[in-house]
């Protein structure tokens, strides 16, 4: 199977007089068509700044310093803005956490879903057409009516249900989905991934989820990759990735979420230390200084090899499947 | 020790006739030592709640009372040297740290304010505050932005004891973590309470932790309480159509749960300006009955300890007492 989203190699970093200091240290993830992925990570693990340059859109000092993107048979990396700018909103779409990041607040909400059609060579007068029908295939009531309203008369949820209806009005490939509900309240959550996953269903869109909770993505996606620290450390299937993770910082992630089953409630489990900063110079693996199950081969930087069906960047013997 | 008895608020609507009804006749309780959880969506007025607790606003009717003292009656010193008692943890401390102070500059300053300790004592007592939270005396020497957002939330957790407090009022104090972030500061916070005996008020949206850390929890709606008891009972065995929507919507992070994810409920929560008839809650009420749309509910008790306002419950309980009478 062919990739629709391939990333070599990529490698993001920020101008700083006139050196470059690395953030992103090499990412391969190659996403098959139709296939849904979640990349998981906390702050600073690069996971935000890796999607940012599939979309070009890095803002300076940030640039892609090294590798490649590929999307379908077009080398994204190697493109003008101009023609980055017509695939953008046509081939792929992206959802970020604040949906007012995404909408003009000057502008009817109608008109910013029509704009993003005849951008891309819609007739006004189908757009206009297709507009309606995206509003009401989105659940926002009465869309005739709400066509005309302003943003700022919208709540978190319906905002973020315009922001779905305009990233899907092209009927993009790839959907790239940063936190989308992260700001929103807990049953809204539910609406919104709901309605994102009936889509990339009707659809057949290959999707990404960019999160910080493993727990909200468990039921959504093929495949979790964990980053830390500007690496990918573990790509793997989503059974074996919370059955039998491999990477010592994935089971650290998991164990540091609460356990819903559990009445004896027992004291969250803890990661010792901090992260590496960005311009720390990390010899070995970046984990290693964290990690409980560290040896001496921990001081070679390790690389991503075969775990079980996927695979992790790991000294530590493999993990066996939990029942 | 720390009650709250049919506490009502109200606010102007901005620009217009009419009011907002942001709390409409709360009553909670916290005993010594012991964590209330309170749960629910933006504008069911957990916030507002707070701001009662600790008199940051007045409220329009009902009363706050710690260890017996009306906290609502009192004025000027008085009122000072009571609100020591209560302390509040916001979400982002960085907001409550002075940008221009050191970390022992602005604890020490709060030692200063409430003269409790002050010079070399000060100096002290400052670092055996930041021992407590885990972060060791050398911190005091730290400006706020060279802390991670766990480091600020322990000195304000620092701030916030410094002057022995008997209740801890938390709104949303992880919310804003990363995971593993999160767990250092849920362990802390129990251990603390724990170690000091402190009553917490665990304000947040999310179910996951309310029932990490909760003796108790009560669920909010639109400006009331819909349903409250023992944590256990109330978050594993909802009685309110509304908890249990709450608690089905919270991530199960259990891929082998392989249907598709499903709205839990439909719609968003009503204008607290222009509040539906009868049930804040039966428009997006799956069990909702005619009498629903005409009568409010009353909180009433369930079970021994566990009481939920809603019609359709207590109707069944009558139901259930008139069949138990009936086969006497």
């Amino acid at each position: 199977m062919t990739a629709l989203l391939e990333l070599a190699d990529l490698r993001v970093s920020a101008r700083s007089g006139r050196a470059d200091r690395e953030i992103v240290h090499g990412v391969d993830l190659a996403v098959p068509a139709g296939q849904t992925v979640a990349v998981v990570g906390e702050s600073g693990s690069g996971k935000s700044l890796t999607m940012l340059s599939v979309m070009g859109l890095l803002a300076d000092p940030l640039h892609v310093s090294g590798g490649t993107v590929r999307l379908g048979d077009r080398l994204l990396t190697a493109l003008p803005e101009r023609e980055l700018r017509a695939i953008r909103g046509n081939d792929v779409a992206m959802i970020y956490q604040d949906p007012m990041t995404s909408l003009n607040p000057l502008m009817r909400v109608g008109d910013q879903v029509v704009e993003t059609m005849t951008a891309h060579g819609v007739p006004k007068a189908e757009a206009r057409r297709r507009m309606f029908d995206l509003l009401a295939r989105v659940g926002i009531p009465d869309p005739v009516r709400t066509a005309r309203a302003y943003p700022h008369e919208f709540s978190g949820g319906m905002r973020q249900r315009i922001v779905i209806a305009a990233a899907l009005a092209m009927r993009p490939r790839l959907l790239i989905a940063d936190e989308p509900t992260t700001a929103l309240d807990v049953t809204i959550q539910q609406q919104i991934l709901a309605l994102i996953d009936e889509l990339r269903r009707e659809l057949g869109m290959t999707t990404v989820w960019v999160t910080h909770d493993l727990g909200v993505v468990a039921r959504l996606v093929d495949r979790v990759v964990v980053m830390y620290a500007g690496n990918v450390v573990e790509d793997a299937p989503v059974r074996q990735a919370f059955a039998a993770p491999q990477h010592p910082y994935t089971q650290a992630l998991l164990a540091a979420l609460p356990d819903p089953n559990d009445d004896a409630r027992p004291p969250l489990a803890q990661i010792p230390g901090r992260p590496p900063a960005a311009t720390d110079q990390v010899e070995g693996c970046p984990f290693r200084s964290r990690c409980r199950q560290a040896v001496d081969a921990c001081a070679d930087r390790p690389t991503l090899q075969p775990r079980l069906a996927g695979t992790a960047a790991c000294w530590v013997p493999p993990q066996e499947w939990r029942s | 020790m720390l009650s709250a008895t049919d506490l009502v608020k109200q606010y102007p609507v901005r620009g217009g006739s009419g009011v907002v009804h942001a709390l409409s006749g709360v009553s909670l309780t916290v005993g010594k030592g012991e964590t209330l959880g309170v749960v629910g969506e933006s504008g069911c007025g957990k916030s507002t709640l707070a701001k009662l607790l600790v008199r940051l606003e007045d409220p329009t009717s009902g009363r706050v009372e710690l260890d017996g003292v009306d906290l609502t009656a009192l004025r000027g010193a008085a009122l000072r040297r009571q609100r020591r008692h209560i302390q509040m943890l916001f979400q982002d401390p960085y907001s409550s740290l002075n940008p221009r102070l050191r970390v022992g500059q602005s604890l020490g300053e709060v030692l200063a304010v409430h003269r409790l300790a002050d010079g070399h004592q000060g100096e002290q007592r400052v670092g055996g505050l930041l021992e407590m939270v885990g972060l060791g005396a050398e911190f005091a020497d730290r400006y706020p932005h060279e802390l991670s957002g766990g480091q600020r939330q322990r000195v304000g957790i620092a701030r916030a004891l410094a002057v022995e407090p008997k209740v801890l009022l938390l709104d949303e104090p992880v919310s804003a973590l990363d995971v593993s972030v999160r767990a250092e500061i849920m362990n802390l916070l129990r251990t603390l309470r724990d170690e000091l005996a402190l009553s917490y008020v665990f304000i947040s949206h999310d179910v996951a932790m309310v029932r990490h850390i909760s003796d108790r929890v009560a669920v909010m709606y639109l400006g009331r309480i819909v349903e409250l008891g023992d944590w256990k009972a109330v978050l594993d065995s909802p009685r309110h159509p509304y908890t249990a929507a709450l608690s089905a919507a919270v991530p199960v992070p259990d891929p082998a749960l392989s249907q598709p994810i499903e709205a839990t409920v439909v719609g968003e929560v009503p204008n607290p300006a222009a509040p539906p008839t009868g049930c804040p809650f039966h428009p997006r009420c799956p069990l909702a009955e005619d009498d629903c749309r005409r009568l409010d509910p009353a909180l009433l008790s369930w079970r021994p300890g566990h009481e939920v306002a809603c019609h359709v419950v207590t109707q069944r309980v009558s139901d259930r007492a008139a069949e138990a009478a009936s086969t006497r």
